[in-house]
């Protein structure tokens, strides 16, 4: 806005240019709302002609409505499953990515592969191999003598599926942590070095404060993939909302109805997460507005 | 030039000493994955991981790669055609189309892959069942998909939503100055997306199509729960029978490992191609 166009607080004559922008701006705002009211309507008509044709193929009404808060009780085991994986998840990620950037050859090393085994395999096959195949090694651990070793291999269903979503996001996020430090300009370091500031401080006190910026709203991402990705963790029978609503659609063979109560469940807990993330990510920007 | 520069020799000297420190980090840390993997192979044996089992079925899994290649290429492309309209819609100006590709991304990117497999495999068979019943047999019947064509769909619906923001940011990369002049040729909408838009966009979309490609192949390890024999499929099963599940299952992460390095040594072939034309 140029100078000219500010209205002078003792001016009594409306500025016609600002007046003229206001105007213009208002018919944008009307734009584009009417354009959102339409996409909504289409929206509401075709979750509503979907509703239309399963009820006309006799989808079970009554037995979703009497069914679906069995589903509903998973919400707050996946929640939970969710946040403690990605919470292991940002330690281990931290340690990967200081892996990765440091000079040392073996903790570049032990990091690199980490990630790249991780990232080079499904998170199914990590799971299985979690959750059938560290029991083997444990059985055999105590036939060799080692009883308290070995019954730390045989995992619940619920601390494998915590482990293998840990150790996976873990491998992921290492990326993340790496371009959060590597945003931080070098000149830091080395100011914080020449203060005389060991590793440790200078990451504390220097370096990630202001790497977090950068992290942050990336984990808030991270955690609304894992909400859809803790889905997996059903195979090996943890009670969340994919396992909850499978096991009903077995039992009484009404797989759509119950699927659809999950893919609900789901749907309305990431678009309550994106909503959230966006606000996260405003509030984390608020800094480095002008 | 006769006479050496000694300016020059030094930075040659400086750039091989870098270099040679390169090499020389690269190879530690090689030995370092070396080290870490003898040890883990250690370790296995030690607790009698059984190597000869490994060795005698680890063809039954190979056959399964090419399972999940060919599957996981099938659903790339009907992903690519997905995204490709999808993007279309989100950035066209009606607002039924805008509505439909919304609401399309939105539900799927909203729920599991897992979820959609399901209600693909065994949701889909219901209503079909019902459309037969209602009169309506051959609708009915191609509702009813076999566990390859199901876990085909799944990947290309589930695939399809992501590439839409893909081929959408690779439109919106492309100025708008080049769609106004295309227009002042007298150009139609599908002359201009086929002639100026697509050729320009499609340098930055197959990039990224090449990464989800690879995802994919690690994503299909899904459709191994309908019973596609693919590599995850063919491990469990053998691991089932004999309780053999560390063996099986490390072939079978050793394979999906495998393919991923290779395609990404592909996949940074294809980035450094698709960047030379914009190199100077």
């Amino acid at each position: 806005m140029s100078v000219d166009t500010v209205r002078q607080p003792g001016a009594t004559t409306a500025d016609p240019d600002l007046s003229m922008g206001l105007e213009l701006l208002a018919a944008q705002n009307r734009a584009r709302l009417i354009q959102s009211a339409k996409v909504g309507a289409v929206w509401v008509a075709l979750v509503a002609l979907m509703a239309a044709t399963l009820l006309q193929l006799r989808i079970d009404l009554p037995y979703i409505a009497g069914h679906f808060d069995y589903v509903v009780q998973g919400v707050l085991t996946t929640l939970w499953i969710s946040l403690v994986s990605i919470s292991i998840a940002t330690v281990l990620a931290l340690f990967g990515a200081l892996g990765r950037l440091s000079a040392n050859s073996v903790a570049q090393g032990v990091s690199g592969l980490y990630v790249s085994v991780i990232r080079g395999t499904p998170l199914l096959v990590q799971i299985w191999l979690i959750h059938l195949g560290l029991p083997q090694i444990g059985i055999e651990l105590i036939g060799l003598g080692f009883p308290r070793l070995g019954e730390l291999f045989i995992l619940r269903a619920i601390q494998s599926g915590i482990l293998a979503l840990s150790l996976n996001y873990g491998a992921y996020m290492t990326e993340v942590f790496r371009a959060g430090i590597q945003s931080i300009v070098h000149g830091q370091w080395e100011a914080a070095r020449s203060l005389g500031m060991t590793y440790g401080q200078m990451l504390r006190r220097v370096v990630l404060p202001q790497a977090l910026h950068v992290i942050i709203p990336d984990i808030g991402n991270n955690y609304i993939f894992m909400l859809k990705d803790s889905a997996l963790v059903s195979v090996i029978g943890v009670l969340e909302i994919t396992c909850r609503a499978s096991r009903l659609a077995r039992r009484d063979s009404k797989p759509m109805e119950m699927l659809l109560v999950a893919a609900a469940v789901y749907w309305i807990l990431t678009i309550i997460s994106s909503w959230l993330q966006s606000r996260l990510e405003n509030r984390m920007a608020r800094a480095y507005r002008h | 030039m006769t006479r050496a520069d000694p300016d020059l020799r030094i930075g040659l000297e400086l750039l091989a000493a870098q270099n040679r420190e390169r090499l020389i980090q690269k190879v530690k840390v090689g030995a370092v994955w070396m080290g870490l993997l003898a040890l883990l192979a250690a370790t296995l044996l030690g607790v009698h991981v059984d190597p000869f089992y490994a060795a005698e079925h680890y063809g039954f899994v190979l056959q399964g790669v090419l399972t999940t290649l060919w599957v996981s290429l099938t659903s790339i492309s009907l992903a690519t055609c997905l995204g490709l309209f999808g993007a279309l819609g989100r950035l066209s100006r009606n607002s039924i189309a805008q509505g439909v590709s919304g609401l399309y991304i939105s539900v799927i990117r909203g729920t599991p892959l897992l979820i959609q497999l399901l209600i693909i495999f065994l949701g889909l068979p219901q209503i079909g069942r019902q459309l037969i019943a209602l009169g309506f047999r051959q609708l009915g019947e191609l509702l009813t998909l076999s566990a390859t064509q199901s876990g085909i769909l799944a990947l290309g619906l589930n695939y399809g939503a992501y590439l839409t923001e893909v081929f959408r940011a690779g439109m919106q990369s492309v100025g708008h100055g080049q769609e106004e002049a295309a227009r002042a040729l007298g150009m139609t909408p599908v002359q201009i997306l086929r002639r100026v838009v697509l050729p320009q966009a499609i340098r930055v979309v197959i990039p990224n199509v090449g990464n989800y490609f690879i995802s994919m192949q690690k994503d299909s390890a899904l459709i191994s729960i309908v019973g596609i024999w693919e590599i995850t499929f063919r491990a469990t099963r053998f691991a089932r029978i004999d309780s053999k599940y560390i063996e099986m299952l490390l072939v079978g992460a050793a394979y999906y490992w495998t393919m991923t390095l290779a395609s990404s040594w592909l996949q940074s072939q294809l980035e450094r191609r698709m960047a030379h034309a914009y190199e100077r």
